[in-house]
Parts: C-alpha cells; sequence; structure tokens
C-alpha cells in the first residue's frame, strides 16, 4: 500500500500539518507580540533615559555648564544599552559628550557598529526655541538577543511539539489502520464468499460501532444468502430440490458420462390418481400429498442421488453412478411404495400410483434436454400401459415413437410462436344469391417450414390440441388477423373475417379482453370479425360457449358455428348458443350431387338453420354444378376451390380477388 | 659690529614681542560674547534666583524680544550657582544681565556693566526664626547661628544691613552660615542648623505655605534697591540705548540712574569686605 493511501498516515499527516501550522501561527502570534513588547520596552526605557538626560542637558544649555552632563552620559553609556551620546548647542557644535574627544566638533556621521543601532535625536527645550539637540545612539543588541533566544526557544518547544504530535499521530493512526484493515480482510473475506467472516468486536469506539455494524450486515446478508438459496434451489412446497437444481446436476451428469464413461440414471415420475385428490379436496389436499410423497421417496433413494419436484406432481430423480439394473430395482421400489401409500383427508382415503420412466444416462446422450424428453416418453408409455408402472426408454417402442414425434411438434410449435413462423391465407366465402357483394373470408392458419414450404394445420394442430397450445396459438392468430385487415385500406377490407377459435380458448378469460383491445388499438369495427367454433368445442361444454359467445356478440362481432353435422349437435343448441352463421361439413356437400342423402341432409340443416334464425355456409364447394346445386338448395354462402384456393393474406388483399360464381 | 648686529636683534625682537603683547590685550576674553559682532549671538544672563526650567520659562519671552529689539539672536542663559554667574559677570560673558541689587554693586558696576533699568517698588528682607523658636527679638541673635546666602547676594547683604542696624557686628556677635539658596536656609533652620536666617519678605508667605509651618520675623530691612536688567559696556551705545528703552518701557521697570544705587553703594562699602563664610 502506498505510504498517502494509508488513512492511518493521512490522519497523521493531518494532525502534524494542523500542528505545524497552529505552532506557527501561535509563533509567529508571541514573537510579534515579543517583538512589540520588546520595542515598547524600549521606547519607554528610551524615553524615560531621554527625559532624565535632555533634562540635564537643558541646565546644561541654559547655564552653559558642562562640567556635570559630561559624567551623566559617561554613566548612561555605561548602563542603559546606549553607545553614545551627545550634545549640540543651538549652532550644531558638540558640547558635551559620552566621548569627551568629540566636545567642540561638528559632528559627523556616527560610526559604525557591529550590531543594530537606533539613533534618537531629541530637540533641548521647546520646539520653536530649541536650545540644541540631544543625539542618543541606542543599542538594538539586546533587544535582538532577547528576541532571538525566544526565538530559539520557542522553536525548540514547537519542534519538541511536532515530534510529540507526529509520534501521537502515527500511533493512533497506525492502531486505526491496523483495526480498519482487519475489517477490510474480513470483508474482503466475506465478499469471496466466507460467509462465517466476522470482524471480533473491541472496544466501543466508532471502528468497533463499524465491526459491529458489518457483523451485523454479514449476519442479515447470510440469512437472506440461506433463504435466496432455499429459494433458488428447493420446491417451496416439498422441501426438495427444484427443476433448476436438477436441471444443473443433470447437465453435470451428462458431461460425466460423456467425458468418463460413468453410467447414471434418470428418472421420470408422474403421479397417477393426483388429479382426483386435487379435484375432489381441493388444492390444500394435493398439497398435502406431494409434501408426503416427496418425503417418502426422499427416504428411499440414496443421499449422493437427487430427487427433485419438476412439475405439479411431477418428480424427477437422478441416480448417480448407477447402473440400469440398479435403477428399475430403486425405481419398482418407489413404484411399490407409492402403490402402498394411503392419504388421509378428512374422513376420506386415497390411493394413488405412479409411473416412471426411465433413461440411462450414458456418452450417447446429446444433451439433458434430450434425456428428459426420453424420460418422459417412457413415462407417458408406462402411464399408456395401465399406469403404476415402470417402463424403460426404447426407441424401438411404436406408442414411445409417436408421442416422442408429439412432443417434438410441440416444441416446434412453441418455437414457432416464438420466432412468428405462423402465417395467415385467405379464403374466399361468396353470397350464393348476391355475387357482387363483398366477399367474405375465412382466415386459415399455416407454419412455415424450416425449408419454406407451407406445413398443413392438420398436421400441428392436433398435438397443438393436445399439449393445450391452441389458445396461445388462437390468440396469435387474433393478432396476425387484425394486423392485416389494419393494413388494408376500407374498401378492400372483406364485409367479415372468419376466424377459427379452438375449444380450449373458450376458457380463456383474456382472449375478450385481447380482442377488444386489439379492435380498439388497430381502429376496427368489432363488426369485422366472425369466430368460429367447431360444433364439437360447442357441445363439449355449452354452459362455456353460450357465456362466451353471448359476450363476443355483446362485442359487436358475429359468430359462426362450424363443421356442423359431424358432432352430434341438437338442433336445439341451434337456438341457445346464439350464432349468426352455421358452416355445413363440407363432407355433406362434396356428396350432394351424388347421394341424395347428403343433398337431404344439407337441405335439412340448411333449412333448420334458416328456421333458427342463422345463415348458412357451405365448405368444400370445389365445382360449378355443386355451387349451383347449392344455390337451388337456397344455401346462402358459399367456400371452397370453386370460389378461390386460400392464399396469403398479403396477396389476397393486393388482388382483391373476386369470388367467382356462375348465376348460370 | 657684532654688538650692534646683536643690538639690533634684541630690538627687533622686544618689538614683535610688544606687537604680539599688543595684539594679545586687544583680543576679546575667549569666553566673551561676539555681540559686537554683526550678526552676532548676544547672551542674556539671569543670576539664578530659581531653577533653570522656572528661568527658562519667564526669561525666554524676553529674551526673543530682545532678538528683535536688537536685531540678532539673543540666548537666554543662567548659571548652576551666583558665584559663577559672578565669575560669568566679570568675564563680561553676558551681554545683557539681570542681576540682584548686590551683584551689581560689588561684581557689575566694578566689571563695568550699564545699569538700564530696575524694578520699581522696592524689596525687603527680613530675619526669620521658626514659630516655636524661643528668639523673640533680634538681640537674641546674639550668639547664636545665622543662616546667609553668598557675600555677594542680595539677601546676605540685607541681612548683614540688619544686624549692623540693630548694633550686632556679624562677624563677632554671632555665627553666619553660608548657604546656598533661601530655600537651603529655611531648610537649615527648621532642621536646627541655624537659628534663623535672612530671605526675601516676599516669599515668607511661600515658604509657609510650602512647609506647612510659621515663622517669626525677628527684623525687617530698610527699602533695597530691586533687580537690575545691565548691559555689558561692550556693547555699542546704541544698542545699549535700545535695550534701556525697552526695559524702561517694561511695566514695573523705570530706568535706572547710577544715582539709584547710592545709598546702598555706601552702605556695601561700609560694610567692607565680605563676611567669609564659616562652613
Amino acid at each position: 500500500m502506498r505510504p498517502f493511501r494509508s488513512l492511518g498516515t493521512r490522519i497523521a499527516l493531518i494532525v502534524i500539518v494542523a500542528e505545524g501550522v497552529v505552532l506557527a501561527a501561535m509563533l509567529w502570534l508571541t514573537q510579534s507580540h515579543l517583538r512589540n513588547a520588546l520595542k515598547q520596552q524600549a521606547e519607554i526605557e528610551h524615553r524615560l533615559t531621554l527625559d532624565v538626560l535632555t533634562d540635564a542637558a537643558y541646565t546644561a544649555l541654559l547655564t552653559d555648564e558642562y562640567t556635570e552632563v559630561t559624567p551623566l552620559f559617561e554613566h548612561s553609556v555605561s548602563n542603559h544599552h546606549i553607545v553614545s551620546i551627545r550634545l549640540l548647542d543651538r549652532d550644531g557644535r558638540i558640547v558635551a559628550a559620552s566621548n569627551p574627544t568629540m566636545i567642540g566638533t561638528i559632528p559627523g556621521k556616527l560610526p559604525p557598529t557591529p550590531y543594530p543601532a537606533l539613533l534618537v535625536r531629541q530637540p533641548v527645550g521647546e520646539p520653536d526655541s530649541a536650545l540644541g539637540e540631544l543625539q542618543v545612539v541606542f543599542s538594538q543588541q539586546y533587544l535582538q538577543a532577547a528576541y532571538m533566544s525566544s526565538m530559539e526557544r520557542s522553536l525548540a518547544i514547537a519542534a519538541l511539539g511536532l515530534a510529540g504530535t507526529a509520534l501521537i499521530g502515527l500511533t493512533l493512526g497506525g492502531r486505526i489502520r491496523h483495526r480498519l484493515n482487519r475489517i477490510v480482510q474480513q470483508t474482503r473475506a466475506f465478499a469471496r464468499g466466507q460467509l462465517d467472516a466476522r470482524v471480533s468486536s473491541d472496544g466501543t469506539d466508532e471502528i468497533a460501532e463499524l465491526g459491529n455494524a458489518f457483523n451485523q450486515m454479514a449476519d442479515r446478508i447470510s440469512r437472506d444468502i440461506h433463504h435466496i438459496e432455499e429459494l433458488a434451489y428447493h420446491d417451496s412446497l416439498t422441501g426438495i430440490t427444484n427443476r433448476l437444481v436438477f436441471h444443473e446436476r443433470l447437465a453435470t451428469a451428462v458431461r460425466s458420462a460423456r467425458r468418463h464413461g460413468h453410467q447414471h440414471v434418470l428418472m421420470y415420475l408422474d403421479l397417477d390418481q393426483f388429479k382426483v385428490v386435487n379435484d375432489t379436496c381441493g388444492h390444500d389436499a394435493g398439497d398435502a400429498l406431494l409434501v408426503d410423497l416427496s418425503q417418502r421417496l426422499s427416504t428411499l433413494i440414496r443421499a449422493r442421488d437427487t430427487l427433485s419436484r419438476l412439475g405439479g406432481d411431477e418428480f424427477g430423480v437422478l441416480l448417480e453412478n448407477c447402473t440400469l439394473g440398479e435403477a428399475e430395482q430403486v425405481a419398482e421400489k418407489l413404484r411399490a411404495s407409492v402403490a402402498d401409500y394411503r392419504f388421509r383427508w378428512k374422513d376420506r382415503t386415497f390411493r394413488v400410483g405412479v409411473s416412471i420412466g426411465i433413461v440411462p444416462v450414458d456418452g450417447n446422450i446429446e444433451d439433458e434436454k434430450q434425456l428428459l424428453s426420453q424420460a418422459d416418453v417412457a413415462c407417458y408409455a408406462a402411464k399408456k400401459a395401465g399406469r403404476n408402472a415402470v417402463r424403460v426408454a426404447n426407441a424401438q417402442d411404436g406408442e414411445v415413437a409417436r408421442h416422442s414425434a408429439e412432443l417434438a411438434w410441440i416444441a416446434r410449435l412453441q418455437e414457432a410462436l416464438e420466432h412468428h413462423a405462423f402465417t395467415l391465407h385467405w379464403q374466399s366465402i361468396a353470397a350464393t344469391t348476391a355475387p357482387e357483394r363483398r366477399p367474405f373470408r375465412e382466415a386459415l392458419l399455416r407454419l412455415v417450414g424450416t425449408d419454406g414450404h407451407l406445413i398443413p394445420p392438420g398436421e400441428f394442430l392436433p398435438p397443438a390440441e393436445q399439449y393445450g397450445l391452441m389458445p396461445a396459438i388462437d390468440r396469435h392468430v387474433i393478432t396476425l388477423a387484425l394486423d392485416h385487415l389494419r393494413e388494408l385500406p376500407t374498401e378492400d377490407r372483406p364485409e367479415k373475417l372468419f376466424i377459427n377459435l379452438s375449444a380450449r380458448s373458450l376458457s380463456d378469460d383474456g382472449l375478450y379482453t385481447l380482442i377488444q383491445e386489439s379492435l380498439a388499438k388497430n381502429g376496427l369495427a368489432p363488426g369485422l370479425l366472425c369466430f368460429e367454433i367447431t360444433e364439437t368445442a360447442a357441445i363439449d361444454n355449452p354452459e362455456l360457449a353460450c357465456h362466451f359467445i353471448e359476450r363476443i356478440k355483446q362485442l359487436g362481432c358475429s359468430f359462426a358455428l362450424d363443421d356442423f353435422g359431424t358432432g352430434l349437435c341438437g338442433f336445439n343448441y341451434l337456438r341457445e348458443l346464439g350464432a349468426d352463421f352455421l358452416k355445413i361439413d363440407g363432407s355433406f356437400v362434396t356428396g350432394i350431387l351424388s347421394d341424395p342423402l347428403d343433398r337431404s341432409i344439407v337441405a335439412a340443416v340448411n333449412d333448420i338453420a334458416h328456421q333458427a334464425g342463422l345463415q348458412t355456409i357451405a365448405e368444400w364447394v370445389e365445382d360449378d354444378a355443386t355451387m349451383q346445386a347449392l344455390q337451388s338448395i337456397g344455401v346462402d354462402y358459399v367456400q371452397g376451390y370453386a370460389i378461390d384456393r386460400p392464399m396469403p393474406a398479403g396477396v389476397a388483399m393486393r388482388t382483391g380477388s373476386e369470388p367467382a360464381i356462375n348465376q348460370g | 659690529m657684532t654688538e650692534d648686529k646683536t643690538s639690533r636683534a634684541c630690538w627687533k625682537v622686544t618689538l614683535l614681542w610688544l606687537g604680539l603683547w599688543s595684539l594679545l590685550a586687544n583680543v576679546p576674553p575667549a569666553t566673551a560674547s561676539n555681540c559686537r559682532q554683526p550678526e552676532g549671538t548676544c547672551i542674556f544672563g539671569v543670576f539664578p534666583h530659581s531653577s533653570t526650567r522656572q528661568i527658562a520659562t519667564t526669561y525666554q519671552t524676553i529674551a526673543e524680544e530682545l532678538s528683535l529689539v536688537l536685531d540678532r539672536d539673543v540666548r537666554l542663559q543662567t548659571a548652576r550657582s551666583i558665584p559663577e554667574f559672578l565669575k560669568r559677570l566679570r568675564q563680561h560673558r553676558y551681554d545683557i544681565a539681570l542681576a540682584g541689587i548686590g551683584h551689581y554693586l560689588m561684581v557689575a558696576e566694578p566689571a563695568g556693566y550699564i545699569p538700564l533699568a530696575h524694578r520699581e517698588n522696592p524689596l525687603h528682607y527680613v530675619l526669620v526664626t521658626p514659630q516655636e523658636s524661643p528668639l523673640r527679638d533680634i538681640d537674641d541673635l546674639r550668639g547664636r547661628r545665622l543662616g546667609l546666602m553668598p557675600p555677594q547676594n542680595g539677601t546676605s547683604i540685607a541681612g548683614q544691613l540688619i544686624l549692623r542696624d540693630h548694633g550686632l557686628d556679624p562677624q563677632k556677635d554671632l555665627t553666619v552660615v553660608r548657604l546656598g539658596s533661601q530655600q537651603g536656609c529655611i531648610h537649615a533652620m527648621l532642621t536646627a542648623q541655624v537659628d534663623a536666617c535672612a530671605i526675601a519678605e516676599p516669599v515668607v508667605e511661600t515658604f509657609e505655605a510650602m512647609m506647612n509651618r510659621h515663622f517669626r520675623i525677628l527684623a525687617r530691612s530698610e527699602d533695597l534697591p530691586n533687580v537690575s536688567y545691565l548691559a555689558s559696556p561692550l556693547l555699542a551705545p546704541d544698542q545699549i540705548e535700545a535695550l534701556r528703552d525697552y526695559f524702561s518701557d517694561r511695566e514695573h521697570f523705570v530706568a535706572a540712574r547710577p544715582s539709584h544705587y547710592s545709598h546702598f553703594r555706601k552702605r556695601i562699602e561700609a560694610l567692607g569686605r565680605p563676611p567669609e563664610a564659616r562652613r
């Protein structure tokens, strides 16, 4: 440490400099006072001496007798710090002097003295009629000697004071620095992660207070860090490690397996019948069950193994340095333990099971994501096999492969949502009776593959439906569709744009708000939109569907019932649901020319819909003959390749293509 | 031939000696003033009847006025003692002088000083003794000690005249003790060194007040001429006349004539040689 960066040195220096300044000021003041006092004393002495000498000189000059004054001058020179005295008469002649040889001469310059001297000229008698002048040379040597003597003593005292102050300052500074260094060392140790670093308390001064404050702060931070670690690495409900820890340890295990060939095993556990407990007794019961099982499972594995809660009722177990055979034994033990467990809640007793998927962690594993996916698939296979079972991951298993493909789709869809890989195509819905009207259009979702090719919805919607991604996709579609509408001039906009919603979106509380805010944000009339839900989605939860349709219609949007005829929907729902349009399923439409039954069904549905106040739309109209047949039945709108093919929204907007309705 | 030469040489030496002697004889005294010289400084001497500071205070103004009268520098001077003052009178060191009657008649007049003016009121001297003294009369002084100032002093002369007037011989009937000043006389009397003393009458009350004592007057002198301004005989006549005019015009002073001093000149001559001091 450089000397001047040290606090102790700085304190010592400041004290010394301050002391030096004070001493210098005091010295200067003292010496000034002394100089003035000596000067005043000398002036008084000079004045007294001059008074005596002048009086004698006066008499001498007035009487012209100098025999008495000369001895006085000689005596004065020998006793009163006087170098010489001479008395001049009115003519300027020396009439008396301390040195008799000067008498009678004209005074010249005073002889030089080896020491400071002061010549005082004193008129004798009244100033305007002086009898002569007294010239006295006073020695200043004794004044200077007294001054220098005092200065030497003062400087010696000041030097001693400074030395003492320096000693005290350095000692005190050193003590302060030493104590502060201890605090600094402990602080640095604490910063390095040594959370038990503390400062020993000594004394009650400010530095001790600083040390105590550091200790208090360190205690608090240690507690907080411990708490944060608990929160970060442990599940708040069960107290076992959480997903984050599990992933880290799994990653470490994967690296260990790939680099060193170590053998580990991953187990994925999913409780069976947990939903029953949760639904019948509430979340508190479900939480209690999870806590009990966590404690139970943790007793069945080794201390070095990791049991983590990965999700709601999903657990992961990482068995380090374990063979697959040993792992299967552990898994069986876990399964049996859970199967034997009875959960009691109030006066009810529940039995639960666990499906366990096992994956060996060896050098062939790419990463922990792949491992988890395989374990999940194995667990799924165990569930498919009748639940409460153990299944080792096997790529040859068809069910496992299919499930694995679905899981891959989930990841791909999530990525598509994240990177905006979805796009919309528009297809016209033309009025059969007034083809000149602006057509309706339906927004059809497409996924752009990594190679640029469009992926039809039939491939990605089933896994999206199964794994709960549809609400997010529906939201994405609404946002895209409204963006397209906003960019269109008013005259180019379709009269209505049909947007499909999944059954799960009906329970999406935030969807209504999204639609409302998006319309307002884009400055679009709600009447522009018509939402479609399938007949199947509607009858799955008619109350939910009615409520959602009611709110949407209150907003000003229209509603259509899609794929009608395939879901065995009762006709009475047509009135209750309050839909505006009914889309007749294309499977009936395509056969109306060849199958009289299909034609009768279409005609009946059309007729009933009209009776219920709905307008009808026939799908899959692929030729003019079908279109003419539908016209003759009285269907209101037609949609299909006979009208136009779906095309990208941007292209449809630019072409403003009109549907091809043959009126003939 | 040789004798002739020797004789001529002796004559030459004699003449040279006479010439030098005549030159030396005409040189004024070394201490005399150069008042006669143009632009020369005149000395105005005042007899030391008081302290030098008081004399300076009193007479400095006169000295300055005299400078105007004579159109030259006039310097005031006094002396430490009466004898010194009288010595300087004899040496003509004072061009103008203020002197008592005794100084004038016994020293200045023989030295040629010319009286210019004198104070018009006469002066009385008395012989005093302390109030508690057993002396009741001047005859009681017989065999006693009498304090007198120096012989040429007016007080001393007046004291002797009083004794003579009362039939006492200062040299036989009593013991004269010489003292330097009137204050010294009073001090010696109060400390019993003398039984009585002679002082000027005007200062009796002053001394009584100053010393918180009362004195008994044993005898009083006749009227004596007061102090006089004198001019050195070395001064030019016109200067003397100018000075006489100046002093005569001063309040309480009148022009002095030799006849004014005749009576006392005779009485002083009758006193003979001044009595010698016994101490």
